[in-house]
């Protein structure tokens, strides 16, 4: 947690420096599409470059596709991104309520 | 994980992302070419209307293809979720340019990270480092960045990681430790990759079937027993669930090009992408321009040694994790060689070298760091460490310079809109009817008038452009004397200047007509192109 907590405290201070107010919101943008994948990885017992590397390609794409399904329910886009945030958030709970750590899976 | 692993990738991701948004640093406004202007109306429409959509607004329609022959008129022309994408970043970021195109830069260089991690766990830290250093200066993606076609770079860099989760599954499957988390996860990351575009997935899927066929055969196992024959039929179905709304999308698609099997420039088979002979060199290839190809700029001087001792390497070892970069390299051989049996054109086919750069700068690394290491005792293994700063510093200064050389220095004015045109883009959003169709000239470029055209979310024609379609009905003239003032080109002016006197002689008062860009509104009146 640590180490995460440090990562992406020194992406925001470059990203600050470099982009403003605007470079710790794309952080944050980041931060949002891979938690949920990052945590369900962690509990796999992966590595951390294998949680992030993985958190990031699958976030890029099955975020916004959730966001694109959910959005013909819910009549706005910027409401729909916050929601699927926390849905996500609650399947990877349920998930490891589930899947107990340390299984061989 | 060791610390200063982790500080590496960290180190990487600051500088990739530091080097690729140059371009946005400099001047916040969008850069890119005609494709890039387009990928970015796709996102920017969805924010605009806090909505999603199946059916493209009139104005994207009519960019390409306008018709899908399964979905119909104005149906999407990629999946949603590379677009929807922009949207989510523009929204959190609260503008409507940097977060979008710090997006677009960190996804361009993806591969960097990909293949980390698959030398990384298959070979060396060494290994991973020369790698995925290389990856970050990239010219080939750097260009193709630059340029626009930034799905098809996405996709390619999904390639590496999904050979990593097919190594790793079925190297516990082989030992019958099955570890049935890295199927799934090589099945979402195929969906993921086919949904930003097919042409990646095609390479992955060719480097797969290759691999488990031959280790299937050294093994003399098949990859599919009682144990994991239900866990591939969940991922198909999962699979099928997620693309099967999508897939007509592609199926639909009109190229306009068509292909026709047959056997031609057989030759072709024992170079690995000769373009010297083709029709068009060197100003038309059907595809992206020469320097595309030039190779000696997109590696450096000589690399074709350490690429081919990295394959000696590898095919004299044979191990496993060996066999697999091998299928990657024979994988990518038969799919840039479709042409000479006419199973894809050129034009499409030569994007498949964006799948070439992590498996030749993979292969060099690890030809690099392998050879040596056969002749160096364990106590003597810190020389290779010396070895990798030489070789990084040599990439910083020859392609690192390179890098930000043309990163710095792209898409400056007056390639790139200025601002005075951006508040006239706003102004026609935010002041002239839906159905308005605006023919433009003055505007330097096509794709700073292709820009014009989405930040406006009104349909365009350029100067250049043929106005003889059905669909074009034009309703207003833009007159942009912007450029020619800047550039202070006086013939420029006055072509203008006359262009303009029909509509004043027609009695016409522009509906627009700030500092240098003026809009007339021409219903009902008569206009020569």
């Amino acid at each position: 947690m640590i180490t995460y907590l440090g990562v992406i405290l020194s992406l925001m201070v470059v990203f600050f420096l470099f982009f403003n107010i605007v470079g710790i919101k794309v952080v944050l943008g980041l931060v949002m599409i891979m938690v949920p994948f990052v945590l369900l990885f962690n509990h796999l017992n992966m590595d951390f470059d294998e949680e992030v590397v993985f958190g990031i390609f699958i976030g890029i794409v099955l975020f916004p596709l959730l966001v694109w399904y959910l959005n013909w329910l819910i009549s706005s886009l910027r409401i729909t991104i916050f929601v699927v945030f926390f849905l996500l958030l609650f399947l990877v709970f349920v998930i490891k309520r589930v899947i107990p750590q340390n299984q061989n899976v | 994980m060791k610390v200063y692993e982790i500080g590496f990738i960290l180190l990487l991701f600051i500088v990739g992302t530091l080097l690729w948004t140059l371009p946005i640093q400099s001047d916040q406004l969008p850069f890119g070419e005609g494709d890039a202007a387009w990928h970015f109306a796709n996102g920017d429409w969805a924010t605009k209307t806090d909505h999603v959509y199946w059916r493209f607004p009139f104005y994207i329609s009519t960019w390409y293809y306008n018709y899908n022959t399964i979905l119909g008129p104005g149906a999407l022309e990629y999946p949603p979720p590379y677009h929807v994408g922009y949207s989510i970043f523009q929204i959190i970021g609260g503008q409507r340019f940097i977060p979008v195109y710090i997006l677009i830069a960190i996804s361009s260089f993806l591969a960097a990270f990909a293949v980390f991690v698959l030398l990384r766990k298959l070979y060396d830290f060494p290994t991973a480092i020369l790698a995925s250093t290389a990856m970050i200066f990239s010219f080939r993606e750097i260009m193709v960045y630059l340029w626009g076609q930034r799905p098809t770079i996405l996709s390619f860099a999904f390639v590496p990681l999904i050979l990593y989760s097919v190594f790793r599954y079925y190297e516990g499957y082989s030992k019958n430790q099955p570890k049935i988390v890295y199927l799934y996860l090589t099945g979402i990351l195929l969906i993921s990759q086919f949904l930003i575009h097919p042409q990646g997935s095609m390479l992955s899927f060719v480097s797969i079937i290759i691999y488990l066929g031959i280790q299937s055969l050294r093994k003399k196992q098949l990859p599919i027993n009682k144990s994991n024959i239900i866990h591939l039929f969940a991922i198909l179905l999962i699979s099928i669930l997620i693309i099967s709304p999508f897939i007509n999308i592609y199926r639909g698609a009109q190229s306009g090009v068509e292909t026709k099997i047959q056997i031609k420039d057989l030759h072709r088979l024992f170079d690995w992408m000769e373009v010297k002979d083709r029709e068009g060199y060197p100003n038309n290839l059907g595809g992206p321009p020469i320097i595309f190809y030039e190779i000696n700029k997109v590696y450096f001087p000589f690399y074709y040694i350490l690429v081919w001792a990295g394959v000696l390497f590898l095919l004299i070892r044979r191990e496993d994790k060996d066999i697999l970069i091998l299928s990657w390299l024979a994988a990518l051989y038969l799919l840039i060689h479709l042409d000479v049996f006419g199973l894809m054109p050129f034009g499409r086919l030569s994007r498949m070298l964006m799948g070439e750069t992590a498996l030749f700068y993979s292969i060099m690394a690890i030809g690099i760091i392998g050879i040596p290491k056969l002749f160096l005792k364990d106590k003597q293994r810190h020389y290779l460490y010396v070895l990798v700063g030489i070789l990084l510093f040599g990439l910083v200064l020859y392609n690192g310079q390179n890098a930000y050389i043309v990163l710095n220095n792209s898409y400056e004015y007056p390639l790139r809109i200025s601002q005075e045109q951006y508040d006239t883009a706003q102004w026609i959003d935010n002041n002239l009817p839906q159905d308005t169709y605006i023919y433009y000239v003055g505007v330097l470029t096509y794709p700073k008038q292709r820009f014009m055209y989405v930040l406006s979310h009104r349909p365009s024609v350029w100067q250049s452009d043929s106005v003889d379609y059905p669909w074009i009905n034009i309703t207003n003239i833009l007159i942009d004397y912007s450029d020619a003032i800047k550039l202070n080109n006086q013939q420029m002016i006055n072509a203008l200047s006359n262009y303009e006197q029909q509509f004043i002689n027609a009695g016409l008062f522009p509906v627009y007509n700030q500092s240098s860009i003026r809009i007339y509104d021409i219903r009902g009146a008569q206009f020569v192109k």
